[in-house]
């Protein structure tokens, strides 16, 4: 008998983490353990659900990943902000909710430990590929998306229902889940929101790596093949260079190559660097389809609910990746129809989008974008460029994944399904505004996982050999890998910013109101990067690609132009109309304003008769709107 | 390997702790440490009143030669002093910079070839590169009190010339309101260990510490830890 019940061992660490959140140095770490880790803990030991202790590790935080959202949520949603005793209390209900259904039984205990050594592997993995990487290239906002996502991340942390953070007149429609899950352990730690991101790409790298290697091992039963396709995906799989080898241009593993922003991140270490960006909305997908092959498997009841669960979860993450997921589902069905292995229970992971659109579609009533998502088929000359560019960023893991369908029954069963129609749409595909990377990243971890077979599958030879073939594949995966990093070493990051942005960013952090709003030029990327990005706040309007999929696009050309129009021309009257409906308190002068300013002849300086300067530096100037001297 | 570390848990548990907390308190104390440095430096420099001075750095005889240059004064040219009047040489300033009302300052430089400017331990302006006369600046928000500083300088043929200015608040350039500072050294290098502490502390904990509370929230059944010590 232990001396510890599992009651007593839960409450224990339950009082552990609230006792690290009144310390401030242990404050993070604690708000870390509270949302990321306790809840997935309690629920996966209540159902038994993994005996071996790194996947019941990885099922822990995964699990916390969709439950902390749900658990706060509706007590957010109650007092109309997400204020830290609003997180600890719910979370505290359910615990204790947890807690007091629980027998006074021994602490539960793991039966299997083969995989535990993989546990530092893993970690190392994921901290030579986030902290590394960043310590040594730095990061900041350097693009339109990133500035929107740390933009919702904040906007999540101060305000419920939220407020897009780029359009002050939008309820927020982008799927937003995993956001607000960031946006708690930046409350609750105390950490600024920026640096919440760089630390999530930790725990969303922990639970995307396991869940590709725990589900290679219920497929197979192989555990190097799961490290092989955690590699993959860690390391990467390019092979422009080893093909130009081939092809007699010279064997050059810095062969500088630009395969596009979308394409970067899919096909590289990039997507675990962003931990935050893609990882997250596969995780819930790539959790569903883990336990549905463990049902499929097992036929446990549970494993068909929280597979169900996850996937009615998954939407509101983000339905792009839900839809992939649901198809390459729709095709594994269809296939097990034709071998007569149908089973009706799996007709209900279609109801599982119900309650994504009984919330999103009639509360929030998103308009019909005005470009489509996917243009599915494109012309002959651009196929044959999409071949050959996949061809060049995954030729080593393309034969190792025909070998794994050739000489694998399971992968051929499970992963095939998922794989291949997504692997077409990258390929066929032509996308539009940067969505290819929803189809392009889950894709290639299908691939990965199929490649991980196929390396075992293959290299089932002597050993001198197959070290020997496994150097080679090394060999081929690891100089791209290394060019990466040595160029953004000596490049830095596209689109860094400038000094004048960072003090200008600051000081808004320090001397505006937490939920002041920016009026900029419409699709500045610069004045967005200082503002939303850097400083925190929230935006008129900022980048019509980040606003088209949930407004219509006549809403959004009328306040595109009634910006405009503010800097361009218009009486005083009509500005401070414009301001009052837009709830405007500021007004940011950056290059880009200045530039259109001028342009249509306008004096910025015209400004400051009534709305006064707060900021200058000669590239920026930040307006404060008052209403005492306005006209 | 996880069977000695079950087999020698306490240890484990002890050293995984003990490191963590070693270097994340050297962290913490080394800028503390750099500062007090930093403080002691400016009192002794208004004192003793001494000159600003520099690490000239050069080839000689096929030898590298490092000698101290005593004192320095802006704007600084081959003609400056007899040890600089050669083709290829850097030279290390580290002073502090004392500032006295709180503001934007423009930091800048102009020099012939490459120059660099670090205050606060950060780098706040590089003119590096091989080029004739050359004037940059960057901006910075900078509170009052005193900053360490630290100005490097190379030359790679030709002609050597380095001026160092600020533009404050009011507008005004002139020269950086540089002070002696007699531990610079002493202060870099504390800065720099506090630094490498934090990274290692870093590092440390996010790779040891779940390997330690792994074992402890996901224990494994007596039978099986048997068996495996047994392996």
């Amino acid at each position: 008998m232990h001396l510890l019940t599992t009651r007593h061992h839960y409450l224990l660490w339950l009082l552990a983490a609230h006792l690290g959140l009144c310390i401030p140095p242990l404050r993070f770490p604690a708000a870390v353990f509270l949302i990321a880790f306790l809840p997935g803990y309690v629920i996966q030991e209540r159902f038994s659900l993994w005996k071996d202790p790194l996947f019941a590790a990885v099922g822990s935080v995964g699990l916390s990943f969709l439950l902390s959202p749900l658990l706060v949520l509706p007590a957010a949603l109650l007092f109309g902000k997400v204020k830290e005793a609003v997180i600890v209390f719910s979370l505290d209900i359910f615990f204790l909710g947890m807690i007091w259904g629980q027998a006074a039984k021994d602490r539960v205990t793991y039966g299997e430990k083969h995989h535990s050594p993989l546990l530092p592997f893993l970690l190392l993995m994921i901290i030579s590929g986030i902290f590394l990487y960043l310590d040594l290239t730095g990061l900041g906002p350097y693009s339109e998306d990133w500035i929107y996502f740390l933009g919702i991340v904040k906007e999540l942390s101060r305000n419920m229902p939220p407020q897009d953070p780029e359009a002050s007149f939008l309820l927020m429609k982008y799927p937003w889940v995993s956001y607000f899950y960031s946006a708690l352990l930046h409350r609750l730690g105390g950490v600024s929101a920026w640096k919440v991101l760089e630390l999530v790409s930790v725990l969303f790298g922990f639970i995307f790596l396991g869940l590709v290697y725990m589900i290679i091992v219920q497929v197979t039963g192989k555990r190097w093949a799961g490290i092989w396709a955690v590699f993959f995906l860690t390391i990467g799989r390019e092979t422009e260079w080893f093909i130009r080898g081939i092809q007699g241009l010279g064997w050059d593993p810095f062969y500088a190559f630009d395969p596009g922003w979308a394409e970067l991140q899919a096909f590289s270490v990039y997507s675990l660097i962003w931990g935050w960006y893609l990882p997250p909305n596969l995780i819930v997908p790539l959790l569903a389809l883990y336990f549905f092959i463990r049902y499929d498997q097992f036929g446990e009841k549970k494993d068909f609910w929280f597979s169900w669960g996850a996937c009615a979860l998954s939407c509101f993450f983000h339905p792009a990746y839900y839809l992939g997921f649901m198809i390459g589902y729709s095709l594994w069905i269809g296939l097990q129809l034709l071998q007569k292995r149908f089973r009706s229970p799996w007709l209900l992971f279609y109801a599982a989008f119900l309650p994504y659109f009984l919330t999103f579609f009639l509360l929030l009533q998103p308009k019909i974008p005005a470009d489509p998502l996917y243009l599915f088929w494109g012309d002959l000359k651009s196929i044959g460029i999409s071949i050959r560019n996949y061809l060049g960023h995954n030729g080593v893991a393309l034969p190792l994944a025909l070998a794994a369908l050739v000489f694998s029954r399971e992968a051929r069963t499970w992963l095939l399904p998922f794989a291949l129609p997504l692997l077409l749409l990258s390929v066929l595909g032509v996308s539009k505004v940067n969505h290819l990377s929803h189809v392009l990243f889950p894709g290639m971890v299908y691939l990965s996982l199929l490649a991980g077979i196929g390396v075992e599958a293959v290299l089932c030879i002597r050993r001198p050999i197959r070290y020997l073939a496994y150097a080679v594949i090394l060999g081929i995966i690891v100089p791209p890998f290394c060019f990466h990093l040595y160029d953004r070493i000596q490049t830095g990051w596209k689109g860094a910013l400038d000094q004048e942005q960072i003090i200008a960013a600051s000081f808004i952090r320090t001397h505006t109101a937490e939920d002041s709003t920016f009026l900029i030029l419409p699709n500045s990327r610069y004045s967005a990067a200082c503002i939303e990005g850097l400083g925190e706040r929230r935006l008129v309007f900022g980048w019509v690609f980040h606003l088209n999929r949930y407004e219509s696009v006549e809403v959004l050309q009328q306040v595109v132009g009634e910006i405009l129009s503010f800097f361009s021309h218009g009486d005083e009257q009509s500005k401070k109309e414009f301001l009052r409906k837009y709830k405007a308190t500021h007004i940011f002068l950056g290059p880009d304003e200045i530039r259109f300013m001028k342009d249509h002849g306008k004096d910025p300086a015209q400004f400051r008769r009534y709305y006064p300067s707060i900021f200058k530096t000669p590239q920026i100037e930040i307006l404060k709107v008052d209403e005492e001297r306005q006209p | 390997m996880t069977a000695f570390f079950r087999k020698k848990k306490k240890y484990w548990a002890v050293i995984v702790i003990a490191v963590s907390v070693f270097f994340w308190s050297l962290s913490e104390v080394m800028p503390r440490l750099a500062q007090q440095l930093d403080e002691k430096g400016y009192e002794e420099g208004r004192k003793k009143s001494l000159g600003i001075t520099g690490t000239l750095t050069f080839e000689e005889q096929g030898k590298k030669k490092k000698v101290r240059l005593d004192p320095i004064r802006f704007p600084l040219t081959r003609q400056s002093h007899p040890l600089l009047d050669r083709e290829k040489f850097s030279l290390k300033i580290i002073a502090l910079l004392e500032v006295k009302k709180a503001g934007l300052y423009w930091i800048g430089s102009d020099s012939d070839d490459g120059s660099w400017i670090r205050i606060d331990n950060e780098q706040v302006l590089d003119n590096g590169g091989l080029h004739p006369r050359q004037e940059k600046t960057n901006l910075m928000d900078l509170r009052p009190g005193i900053h360490p500083l630290e100005i490097r300088f190379e030359n790679r043929m030709g002609e050597a010339y380095l001026d160092v200015f600020w533009i404050g608040p009011e507008g005004v350039r002139s020269s950086l309101a540089m002070l002696p500072h007699p531990w610079g050294k002493e202060s870099a290098f504390f800065r720099r260990l506090g630094y490498l502490s934090f990274k290692i502390a870093q590092y440390w904990t996010f790779l040891m510490l779940p390997v330690l509370l792994y074992p402890l929230l996901f224990p494994v059944r007596p039978s099986e830890e048997k068996r495996d010590l047994a392996d």
